[in-house]
C-alpha cells in the first residue's frame, strides 16, 4: 500500500487555517470600553431676531489658517447633487460648501443653534403675524459662479422645479404648503411640464423680494427654507435631470470635477463674497470627496493617519466592529467625535389592528430595548429612549418613562396588562443584518410576556412601501425617522397627525402606526400656530401626552454618531440640525 | 452562478462534483466504469466486497469517514446535545457582552460557552454550529438523493430512447446550465411562499428548506443525467444487452435489470461528491441572504453575520468557516477514497 | 463544420429566448410591485403618483407587451416616457433603470469591466498554477511534491471562497497590512491601482480554482501517458521532452480546455460571491442588487448576458475541441 499523502497535507492545510485565526484574536475584552457618560445636552435654538446675526463675514476662528485640501471619504456616491432632489444629509453637508439657501442653521458644535438668513437678510418676516404670509429680502452681492447676482427669480425658479415629478426626490414640505395639498403635483406640475414658472402662492415682488402665501399657517417656514429646496437655480443653466452632475455654484466653492462613483472635487469660487456670508469660512483651498472605501476601511485609514489621510474626514462613521478599537486607543481621543445623532428608532404598532391601548402598553413594558440596541453596537451606537422626540429637538424635555420595564423589559407587568389574554402579533422585519439581529430580541422579549409572535422577513426595498400602505396585515415593525430640521414640527405632525392618513390601501403614509386621535390633533394645531422659536415646550407636552395616553409606538433608541478624523483636521463637528459632519468651520493644520 | 465562486453551485453540475470524474466520466463511452475489478486470482468476492476491503485499508477513508460520522451524529443528535449542553440555538446571553455588544473575555470562550459568544445578539456559538450542521446536512442529503434519482431517470430515458427525446433533454440541460442560479432562487422562493402562505402565516422552515431542495434538484440533475446517458449509450450496444433483447426481454427489464446494476459505482461516487457540493451551495445561498432565514441556524448565514465583526472578533468568522470547510473536506476526502476503492484503475 | 455551427447557433438562440421568457415570467409573478418600491423613496405616494410611475415604467401594459417591448428595444432601441421626461435608449437597448436613472447599457458598461478583470486575472492564475502543478505532479508521480500537491488541491477544492476570501482579508489586510483594502480602479485610469485592487480576488479565486485544475491536469496527464500512442512514440526513440511536451500534453489538454472554457463562460456572467467578499460591484452583484430592488430591466439584461457568455463558451469549446484534438471531427 502506497503512502497516502492527502491526509497529512489536508491536516496541515487545516492547521494553517486555524493558525491564522489564532494569530488574529488574542486580546482579552475586559468590558471597560464605553463612550463617556455624556450629559444629555439641551439644544437651545431660536430663530435669529437680530439681522446682524445674518450678516457676514463669519467671525474668524482663533488659530485657523487658510490653505490645503480637505479630503472627505464616503462609501457610496451621493444620491443626488441637484439641490432640489437632495434628501440625504451627507449630500446636504457637502452642498453647503458650494450652494446657498435662503436660511441656514448657524451652529457652534456645542448644541447652540441659531437659524439665520443665508441668501436672505434675515430668517424671514411673518407679515401678518399668523404664519400665513412670509416675506424674504435677499442680500445684495450674493453671486453665482459666473459673477451674476442671485435674484429672487432664481430662488423662485429653484422652488418651481422642485414640483417637477422627474426631480421629485427631495423634501416636499414647501411644495405641499404652497399647493395646500399632499398631492401638490395636481396643483402645479413644474416648469418643464407646464412651461410656466409661476408657482401658486409664491410671488417675486422684485429682484430682491420674495413672498410666500399659504392657506394654512406654517410657522416652521424659516426652518423648512434651510433645506436645499430653496437653493437658487438660474433658469438658463437648468439642465433638468443632468443638473445632478453639475449644479451651478453660489457658495465659496464650485465643482471642478465630478466622476460619478469615483470622486468629486471642489475648487474655490472667486465670485463668493465672504462679507455676504454669516456662516461659511472656507479655509481649505479645495475639497476632494473620494467614493468607495467602506466604513471599516475609512476608520482603518484614520487610525493609520498617514499622508493625505491626515487631512481627511470620513463620512460613514465608525462601524460597530471597530468601536472598541477606536475607543480603546488613547491616541485617537482628541480626534474622535461622539455626539447624539438625529435618528430615532421606534417599534411601530399598527393602531388600525391593535386597538386595545393596554396591549400597546404591554408591548412597551415587555420590549427589551437594551437587547435590541446591543445588537446594533450597544452604548456606542445609541441610547435607549422613552420619549418620541430625540434629545436634539428644540424644546425636548424628559419625562418619567410611563412604561418603565427596566432596560430589558418587564414581562410580568406586561402580563398583568394583558390580563391573561393571548395576543398574536405578526412582526414585519427587514431581511438584512439589522432585521435579522433585532427580530429575535423583539420576539423573545414579547413572548416572555405571553404574546405569540410571528416574524415575517421581507427584502429591505419592500419594507417601507409595505408598512406605509394603510391596511397592511402586520401588527408591529421597526421604523426610523430623522427630523428634517431640529423642531418637533418636522416629526410629530408627520408621524402622529392621523388627518394626513389616506384611506385603506393608500400608499406612502408616514404615520406608519396609523395613529389618529382628535385631542392630539387639536394640540398639534395649537402648537403649529405658535412662532417656531417658541413652540418647543408645547411640542414636548404633546410628546408626553401621546405616549402616556395612547402609546401608539414604542421608542427604542436614538442613534449616536461616532467618527474619527485625520490628525490635521480642525474645526470639524457634527451638526445637530442635519446629524452629520459639517465643514464650514474646518481648517487644516 | 459559477463553480469555484460558489463551489459546487449546481448550475455547473459537471464541475460541481470533483474534477476527476468530470474528466473521466464526462465523455460518454470513454470508459466503462463499475464493472471493473481486478482479475480475481482468488475466488468468491463480489466487486462490492472488494471495494469495501479496499476502503477499510485506506487510512484517509477511515479518518475522513470517522469525521463524517462524527458530524452526522452531532447534527442528528442536535436536540440531545442542546439538552446536555444546557442551551438552545435561540438562547441569548447578554450579560456575556460588553456595553458595545462585544463578547467579554477571549471571544466569550469559557467553560459554559465552548466556542464563545456571538457578538451583537449574544448567542452561544457552539450550539449554533451544531444546529447549523443539521440544516446543512439535511438539505444537502435530501437534495443529493433526489438529484441522483431524477438524473438517473432522465439519463436512462434519454440514452435508451434516443432520437428526439434525447434531443429535447439535451436542450433542457443546456438551458439549465445557462440559467443564473442565484437570480432564480431569489425570485422563486418568495413566489412559492406567496402561493402557499398568507402574509400573516408563519412559514415553516421545513417548507423553505423543501423549496431549496427543489431548486437544487432542478439545477443539479444535469450532471448525473449526462453521466447515465453516456453510460447507457455505450452499454446499449454491448453483447449482454443484445443477448437480453434477443431473448425477448422487455425495455423495462433491460433498463432496470441489465443497465442500472452496471451503473451503481459511478453513481455512488457522484452521490458522495454531490453532497459536499450541495453543502457549499446551500451555505453560499444563505451567505447571500437568499437561503434559510432566521431563526433556522445556518452555517452560511453565520459566516455572513460574522463578517461585520471580522476585525474585532475574527475568531467568529474562522470558527464558522472552519466548520463548513472541515465538513466539506471530509466529504471530499471520503468521496475520493470511495472512487479509488470502486475503481482501482483510476489514476492515483 | 458549417452545418454544425448553424445548428448550434439556432439551438443557442432558442435557449436564450427560453431563458428570457422564464426570467421575465418569474419576476412578473413575484408578489411585489416595482413601482411601489420606487414610490417608497418618496415622502408621499398617492394612487395617482403610483399610477404615473407605473405608466412611466411601462408596468401598466400587459406582460406580453412589456416583454415584447423589451426584446424589441434590444434590436431597434426605444424611448421611455414622453415630453420633458423622455429618455432615449438607442439600440442595443437593454432597458432603462428608473431607479438609477440611466440606461441599463451604461450600468453594464460600468460593471462588466470589474467582472472581466476578476475573471481573466484569476483564470490566468489558476491555469498557470493548476496546469504546471498538475503536469509536474503526474510526471513525478508518488514523490513528495506530488503528495503535497494532491493534498493541497483537496484542501483548495473544499474551501468556499466566502471563507477563504475572508481569511485572506484577515491575514493579508487586517492583521498584517501587507495589502491595501481592495478598491476597484479602472485599468484605463491607473493600471497600478487596478492591479493592486485585483490581487486579492486573483489570489482567492485563482488559488481555489487552481486546485481543481491541478487535479484535473494530473489525472489527464496520467491517463494520456498510459495510452498507446505515447508508449509507441517513446519506443520509436523520440525524446522524453518531445513526447511529453508535444504529444502527451496536447492530448491531455483537450478536456482541460473544455472545462476552462465553460468555467470562463460561467464566471463572466458574474462572480457574485467573490464580488461580495471583496466589495466590488461587478455584474453578479449588480444582478443581485437589481433583483433585490425589483429593477426588472437590469435583471433581464444581466441574466441574458450571463446566458450569452455561457452559451458562447459552449459553442467555442466545441469548435476548439476539433481544432486541438485531431481525433474529434465535428459532424
Amino acid at each position: 500500500m502506497r503512502m497516502r499523502p492527502r491526509l497529512g497535507v489536508a491536516a496541515a492545510g487545516t492547521a494553517i487555517v486555524l493558525a491564522a485565526g489564532g494569530l488574529a484574536a488574542c486580546s482579552e475584552n475586559k468590558g471597560d470600553t464605553g463612550t463617556e457618560q455624556e450629559q444629555t445636552k439641551q439644544t437651545t435654538s431660536a430663530i435669529a431676531t437680530d439681522p446682524k446675526d445674518s450678516q457676514g463675514p463669519a467671525p474668524e476662528i482663533p488659530g485657523a489658517k487658510e490653505g490645503g485640501t480637505l479630503r472627505l471619504i464616503q462609501e457610496a456616491d451621493f444620491e443626488h447633487l441637484d439641490p432640489q432632489r437632495t434628501y440625504t444629509v451627507s449630500a446636504m453637508a457637502v452642498e453647503q460648501m458650494f450652494l446657498r439657501t435662503l436660511t441656514m442653521f448657524k451652529e457652534d458644535g456645542q448644541g447652540n443653534l441659531l437659524l439665520v438668513g443665508d441668501i436672505a437678510t434675515d430668517a424671514g418676516k411673518d407679515v401678518k403675524g399668523d404664519c400665513t404670509q412670509w416675506e424674504y429680502t435677499l442680500k445684495k452681492g450674493v453671486k453665482f459662479e459666473d459673477g451674476r447676482e442671485v435674484t429672487a427669480k432664481d430662488v423662485a425658479y429653484g422652488i418651481a422645479r422642485s414640483f417637477e415629478d422627474d426631480l421629485g426626490d427631495g423634501p416636499t414640505y414647501l411644495q405641499e404648503w404652497l399647493a395646500d395639498t399632499g398631492d401638490f403635483n395636481t396643483v402645479y406640475k413644474g416648469p418643464y411640464s407646464t412651461g410656466s414658472t409661476n408657482v401658486p402662492g409664491l410671488t417675486v415682488k422684485d429682484d430682491y423680494t420674495l413672498e410666500f402665501t399659504f392657506k394654512q399657517p406654517h410657522c416652521d417656514l424659516p426652518f423648512a427654507l434651510s433645506l436645499p429646496t430653496s437653493v437658487p437655480v438660474p433658469q438658463d443653466k437648468d439642465t433638468k435631470t443632468e443638473y445632478d452632475r453639475r449644479p451651478f455654484a453660489s457658495g465659496p466653492y464650485k465643482i471642478k470635477e465630478y466622476v460619478k462613483d469615483t470622486r468629486l472635487v471642489l475648487e474655490r469660487n472667486p465670485q463668493w463674497d465672504p462679507k455676504t456670508d454669516p456662516i461659511r469660512h472656507a479655509y481649505p483651498d479645495s475639497i476632494a470627496v473620494e467614493f468607495g472605501p467602506d466604513d471599516a476601511a475609512q476608520t482603518e485609514r484614520m487610525i493609520a493617519d498617514s499622508g493625505d489621510d491626515q487631512y481627511a474626514i470620513p463620512y460613514d462613521g465608525v462601524p460597530q466592529a471597530l468601536v472598541n478599537k477606536v475607543l480603546n486607543d488613547p491616541s485617537l481621543k482628541d480626534r474622535t467625535i461622539t455626539q447624539p445623532g438625529i435618528f430615532m428608532y421606534y417599534l411601530s404598532i399598527n393602531n388600525d389592528r391593535i386597538k386595545d391601548v393596554n396591549v400597546r402598553k404591554a408591548i412597551a413594558y415587555a420590549l427589551d430595548k437594551e437587547g435590541i440596541l446591543a445588537t446594533q453596537g450597544g452604548d456606542a451606537a445609541g441610547k435607549v429612549m422613552h420619549t418620541l422626540l430625540t434629545d436634539t429637538t428644540i424644546g425636548w424635555k424628559d419625562y418619567p418613562n410611563p412604561y418603565d420595564g427596566g432596560p430589558h423589559g418587564d414581562p410580568e407587568k406586561a402580563k398583568q396588562l394583558l390580563g391573561g389574554k393571548k395576543v398574536k402579533l405578526v412582526f414585519l422585519s427587514r431581511n438584512t443584518a439589522f432585521g435579522q439581529s433585532t427580530a429575535p430580541v423583539v420576539k423573545e422579549s414579547l413572548e416572555k410576556a405571553g404574546f405569540e409572535v410571528t416574524v415575517q422577513y421581507i427584502e429591505q426595498p419592500q419594507h417601507n412601501p409595505t408598512t406605509r400602505t394603510r391596511g397592511n396585515p402586520y401588527d408591529i415593525y421597526i421604523s426610523n425617522w430623522a427630523a428634517d430640521w431640529p423642531s418637533a414640527a418636522s416629526t410629530i405632525p408627520v408621524l402622529w397627525d392621523g388627518r394626513h392618513l389616506g384611506g385603506p390601501g393608500s400608499k406612502g403614509n408616514s404615520d406608519v402606526s396609523y395613529f389618529n386621535a382628535d385631542d392630539v390633533n387639536a394640540k398639534i394645531d395649537e402648537a403649529a400656530k405658535l412662532p417656531a422659536g417658541e413652540a418647543g415646550p408645547k411640542w414636548a407636552e404633546i410628546d408626553q401626552m401621546i405616549m402616556e395616553k395612547y402609546c401608539p409606538v414604542v421608542p427604542i433608541y436614538q442613534t449616536k454618531v461616532l467618527s474619527v478624523h485625520g490628525s490635521k483636521v480642525a474645526g470639524d463637528f457634527v451638526s445637530d440640525a442635519i446629524g452629520t459632519d459639517v465643514f464650514y468651520n474646518v481648517w487644516l493644520k | 452562478m459559477s463553480d469555484r465562486d460558489a463551489p459546487g453551485v449546481p448550475g455547473v453540475g459537471r464541475l460541481a462534483v470533483s474534477p476527476a470524474p468530470a474528466a473521466e466520466l464526462g465523455e460518454p463511452g470513454v470508459r466503462d466504469a463499475g464493472t471493473a475489478a481486478e482479475p480475481p486470482e482468488f475466488v468468491g468476492r463480489s466487486p462490492g466486497q472488494l471495494a469495501w476491503m479496499r476502503l477499510k485499508r485506506d487510512r484517509v477513508a477511515v479518518v475522513s469517514g470517522g469525521a463524517l460520522l462524527f458530524f452526522i451524529l452531532l447534527a442528528a443528535a442536535a436536540p440531545l446535545v442542546s439538552k446536555l449542553y444546557g442551551k438552545g440555538p435561540q438562547d441569548r446571553f447578554p450579560d456575556r457582552l460588553d456595553r458595545n455588544g462585544f463578547p467579554l473575555g477571549y471571544a466569550g470562550i469559557d467553560a459554559h460557552h465552548w466556542l464563545g459568544i456571538q457578538p451583537g445578539n449574544g448567542r452561544d456559538l457552539f450550539i449554533q454550529l451544531v444546529y447549523g450542521l443539521r440544516t446543512s446536512l439535511m438539505i444537502a442529503f435530501t437534495a443529493a438523493v433526489l438529484t441522483i434519482a431524477l438524473g438517473i431517470a432522465i439519463g436512462i430515458v434519454a440514452g435508451y430512447l434516443g432520437g428526439w427525446v434525447d434531443a429535447v433533454i439535451t436542450w433542457v440541460i443546456d438551458l439549465v446550465l445557462a440559467f443564473p442560479f442565484f437570480i432564480f432562487c431569489f425570485a422563486f422562493v418568495p413566489l412559492a411562499i406567496n402561493e402557499f402562505y398568507g402574509p400573516r402565516d408563519e412559514v415553516s422552515p421545513w417548507f423553505r428548506g423543501g423549496l431549496l431542495v427543489l431548486i437544487f434538484v432542478l439545477f443539479n440533475w444535469t450532471y448525473t443525467a449526462r453521466l447515465v446517458r453516456g453510460q447507457v449509450l455505450s452499454l446499449r450496444e454491448r453483447e449482454f444487452v443484445d443477448a437480453a433483447r434477443a431473448s425477448g426481454a422487455g425495455t423495462g427489464h433491460i433498463l432496470f435489470r441489465q443497465l442500472l446494476p452496471n451503473l451503481w459505482a459511478p453513481i455512488l461516487v457522484t452521490f458522495s461528491l454531490n453532497v459536499p457540493a450541495l453543502i457549499t451551495a446551500e451555505a453560499a445561498l444563505s451567505f447571500l441572504n437568499i437561503g434559510m432565514v432566521e431563526p433556522t441556524p445556518d452555517l452560511g448565514r453565520l459566516i455572513n453575520n460574522s463578517v461585520d465583526y471580522i476585525r474585532e472578533v475574527p475568531t467568529f468568522t474562522i470558527v464558522g468557516g472552519s466548520t463548513l470547510f472541515l465538513l466539506v473536506l471530509s466529504f471530499n476526502l471520503f468521496g475520493d477514497s470511495l472512487r479509488d476503492a470502486l475503481d482501482p484503475k483510476s489514476s492515483r | 463544420m458549417h452545418r454544425f455551427l448553424i445548428k448550434k447557433l439556432l439551438l443557442a438562440v432558442t435557449t436564450l429566448l427560453a431563458i428570457s421568457v422564464i426570467t421575465f415570467a418569474l419576476f412578473f409573478l413575484v408578489p411585489s410591485n416595482p413601482a411601489e418600491v420606487m414610490c417608497g423613496n418618496r415622502q408621499r405616494c398617492g394612487p395617482e403618483r403610483l399610477a404615473q410611475i407605473e405608466q412611466r415604467m411601462g408596468l401598466d401594459q400587459p406582460a406580453y407587451v412589456q416583454y415584447g417591448q423589451f426584446m424589441k428595444g434590444i434590436f431597434v432601441g426605444r424611448t421611455f416616457g414622453e415630453g420633458a421626461a423622455a429618455r432615449d435608449c438607442p439600440a442595443p437597448c437593454l432597458g432603462f433603470s428608473f431607479r438609477n436613472d440611466e440606461p441599463v447599457t451604461a450600468i453594464v458598461a460600468r460593471t462588466l469591466p470589474v467582472t472581466l478583470s476578476i475573471v481573466f486575472g484569476a483564470a490566468a492564475v489558476w491555469l498557470l498554477i493548476g496546469l504546471s502543478v498538475g503536469m509536474v505532479s503526474a510526471l513525478r508521480r508518488g514523490t513528495f511534491f506530488d503528495k503535497v500537491a494532491v493534498g493541497t488541491s483537496l484542501v483548495g477544492a473544499s474551501m468556499p471562497i466566502f471563507f477563504f476570501g475572508y481569511l485572506l482579508l484577515i491575514v493579508l489586510v487586517y492583521e498584517t497590512g501587507l495589502l491595501p483594502n481592495p478598491k476597484y480602479t479602472p485599468i484605463t485610469e491607473n493600471p497600478a491601482a487596478w492591479a493592486g485592487a485585483m490581487v486579492l480576488p486573483w489570489i482567492g479565486l485563482g488559488f481555489l480554482n487552481s486546485a481543481t485544475y491541478a487535479r484535473l491536469a494530473r489525472a489527464q496527464m496520467l491517463e494520456t501517458l498510459s495510452e498507446d500512442f505515447v508508449r509507441t512514440a517513446r519506443a520509436k526513440g523520440l525524446s522524453k521532452a518531445t513526447v511529453y511536451g508535444r504529444h502527451a500534453l496536447r492530448a491531455a489538454i483537450t478536456p482541460i480546455v473544455t472545462i476552462a472554457g465553460l468555467d470562463l463562460g460561467t464566471y463572466l456572467g458574474g462572480t457574485v460571491i467573490t464580488e461580495t467578499v471583496f466589495g466590488f460591484t461587478g455584474l453578479g452583484k449588480t444582478a443581485l442588487n437589481a433583483a433585490l430592488n425589483l429593477d426588472m430591466p437590469i435583471v433581464m439584461a444581466t441574466v441574458l448576458l450571463a446566458a450569452v457568455f455561457i452559451i458562447t463558451a459552449n459553442v467555442l469549446v466545441d469548435v476548439l475541441y476539433a481544432v486541438i484534438d485531431p481525433r474529434v471531427r465535428l459532424s
